[in-house]
């Protein structure tokens, strides 16, 4: 076994686990906890398949940006425990029986579509930070530049609409 | 690759978006008057202007391949240009008058004149897709500019809301067409079409399209129109109404008529006729004039989809002439109404200004009510008037590709159209002003004045001579 069916098994499995931990915990801040664990992991997975820049930006947006937004929103919201003890409704078979059929569906259909498969070697290139750079400053300039206008141009609003004095 | 070649054919673009950010610091450093940046934009719309009249037989595809300057996107553009101008010149006093003219609206108003040309000028659906953005940004930011006004506020949440959400089907579109054809160069699907008319390929394309229409405010998309424009400061519903409207247009018209889907005319035609039918009949039960001006902006959306309907050379023509008259009118309209807006005693909390006020303003002012009358009157059709040619052109080349009936039906509903234009000039000219400002004449400021005359002075010029148009877009007649 080389080491990278190791630190594949060791994050996926990592990454299973949270999933279903987030789901089944009680407290929202904890299961918030087991998604910033998810992401990592999933980002791990990402740096495996060579795909440096959404790896990076998982870590980014995903862990940093919007998880903080999420534990605050939480944290704003400030949520009472609930007392209700866990049953078995119907509703909750249902989710599951659902998850477990769409994950054997995706599961067989990723593993006989790719069984055997080598990733191919302009696949490999595409998703490195390098080649991306490449092109969104080549090909793609124009588009980053008239993004900057965009953006600018939100901030701007934005600030007009929140900053300004009204007298 | 952006090479030194490909700036010289941009430069309109190019001083839309310095002038963006120069107006930026100008507003920053002269926060007492807001001369200096009122009269710097001013000046760079301009000079856009002048510069895009100086190039606009110019055919090139530029930057690597994102961005197509052709005569056709250079005739949209300065007919987006020229109804920015125009708002421009009359936004000054009304915005003074409320209380927010900041030199921040400039500037946002240049970034959406950016995002607008960017679009016009995309030859790929990234392109479209990011000057649709700016543009989309910059209005939800002018439609909330009246905070204190629970109509303003109201208005962009609504606009934004909507809008985020057809911004996804425009995207999902756009995703669909580009797996179907493994290009986001608009030339290049353009070219591969013909032989890749699968399912997948058309959903995308029928997406893409829901995300124009609902820009347009073709009939099913058209809810947002009546309460955006009624909530939003009026001039910034003109032109909102007006060079919003154009931009769609001009990006969306060169692709449906290079593609020829003349076997979906029928689904066309309908969407034209339920959109003409819409506008007017609901715009007969209206009672404020800014509301009624929304309904006709839906009406001549459906005006236009009769020309996008016939899909020929013929009705591109039809259709540009018809966006030139529409800016004069339809933008003249509301500077009039942000004018008289503005003379209302509690000018500065919103109040529904329904057509009783209206009454009388020809013995008050009959500048004014002149300048409204030959806008409404242009608006409805009358001979005289440049509306009268943009339907002409139109309604022609909806006859040339056989669609009488769908003629017909837009022609009967003009005449239905009638009848309210002419309700609100019963009331200006032939009732007797009542009310505490009886008698007073409207105050209006030389800018704002000078605005309404451009606006007048188009009208009827482009009414008189419609040829003018042509002949300085030769390319247009072929």
């Amino acid at each position: 076994m080389n080491i990278e069916t190791i630190i594949f098994l060791v994050f996926g499995i990592t990454a299973v686990v949270s999933a279903v931990l987030m789901v089944t915990r009680k407290n929202p801040i904890i299961s918030a906890i087991f998604l910033i664990l998810n992401f990592f992991t999933v980002a791990v997975i990402y740096l495996l398949l060579k795909a440096q820049f959404i790896a990076i930006i998982q870590v980014l947006v995903y862990m940093g940006a919007i998880m903080v937004l999420f534990l605050f929103v939480i944290m704003l919201l400030n949520l009472k425990e609930n007392k209700k003890p866990s049953e078995y409704s119907f509703k909750k078979i249902t989710a599951i029986l659902i998850s477990i059929l769409l994950a054997l569906l995706l599961g067989t259909s990723v593993y006989f579509g790719f069984q055997g498969k080598q990733m191919n070697e302009v696949a490999e290139k595409i998703g490195t930070a390098e080649s991306l750079g490449r092109t969104l400053f080549t090909t793609y300039s124009f588009h980053v530049l008239a993004a900057g206008m965009l953006l600018l141009a939100a901030i701007v609003g934005a600030v007009m609409l929140a900053k300004k004095k009204f007298e | 690759m952006i090479n030194f070649n490909d700036l010289k054919e941009i430069i309109p673009l190019i001083i839309i978006a310095a002038s963006a950010l120069i107006s930026l610091l100008i507003a920053v450093y002269s926060k007492k008057s807001g001369m200096p940046v009122y009269v710097f934009s001013l000046l760079a719309v301009l000079a856009a202007l002048i510069f895009t009249g100086l190039n606009v037989t110019k055919d090139v595809i530029i930057i690597s391949e994102m961005l197509r300057i052709n005569p056709y996107s250079n005739a949209f553009c300065m007919i987006a240009l020229l109804s920015v101008f125009i708002t421009f010149m009359a936004s000054k006093d009304y915005l003074e008058k409320l209380g927010i003219n900041f030199g921040e609206y400039y500037s946002i108003l240049l970034f959406a004149l950016f995002g607008m040309m960017t679009m016009i000028y995309a030859n790929d659906m990234l392109t479209v897709f990011i000057g649709l953005e700016t543009m989309s940004i910059c209005f939800y930011v002018l439609t909330g500019l009246l905070r204190k006004r629970m109509k303003s506020n109201e208005s962009a949440m609504k606009y934004f809301l909507l809008g985020a959400f057809m911004t996804g089907f425009l995207l999902y579109g756009m995703s669909l067409i580009y797996g179907a054809t493994g290009y986001t160069n608009i030339t290049k699907i353009l070219a591969t079409y013909t032989a890749i008319r699968t399912p997948m390929f058309l959903i995308g394309l029928a997406l893409f399209m829901i995300g124009f229409f609902f820009k347009i405010g073709i009939f099913p998309f058209q809810m947002w129109i009546p309460d955006v424009y009624e909530g939003a400061p009026t001039v910034v519903s003109g032109m909102m109404s007006t060079a919003g409207k154009v931009a769609a247009v001009g990006t969306l018209i060169p692709v449906l008529i290079t593609l020829n889907l003349v076997e979906y005319k029928m689904l066309f035609s309908i969407l034209a006729t339920l959109t003409m039918l819409y506008g007017n009949i609901v715009a007969l039960s209206q009672s404020n004039l800014k509301r009624l001006l929304a309904y006709s902006s839906i009406a001549s959306a459906g005006y236009i989809m009769v020309g996008i309907t016939s899909m020929s050379d013929l009705s591109i023509k039809g259709i540009a002439f018809y966006l030139l008259a529409y800016v004069f009118m339809q933008l003249g309209a509301f500077i009039v109404v942000s004018v008289f807006e503005n003379s209302t005693p509690d000018g500065k909390d919103f109040r529904n200004v329904t057509f009783d006020e209206y009454k009388g303003l020809a013995k008050r002012s009959p500048v004014l009510a002149i300048a409204l009358t030959v806008f409404l009157l242009s608006l409805a059709g009358i001979p005289p008037f440049a509306g009268f040619w943009g339907k002409y052109y139109i309604f022609y080349a909806a006859i040339k590709s056989d669609l009488i009936w769908l003629s017909v039906i837009a022609i009967l509903l003009s005449v239905i159209s009638v009848y309210y234009y002419l309700k609100v000039i019963v009331y200006m000219w032939f009732k007797e002003p009542e009310g505490e400002t009886s008698g007073e004449a409207v105050p209006v400021k030389a800018l704002s004045y000078a605005a309404i005359m451009v606006s007048l002075a188009g009208t009827l010029l482009f009414g008189l001579y419609p040829d003018l148009f042509f002949t300085f877009f030769k390319f247009l007649i072929k």
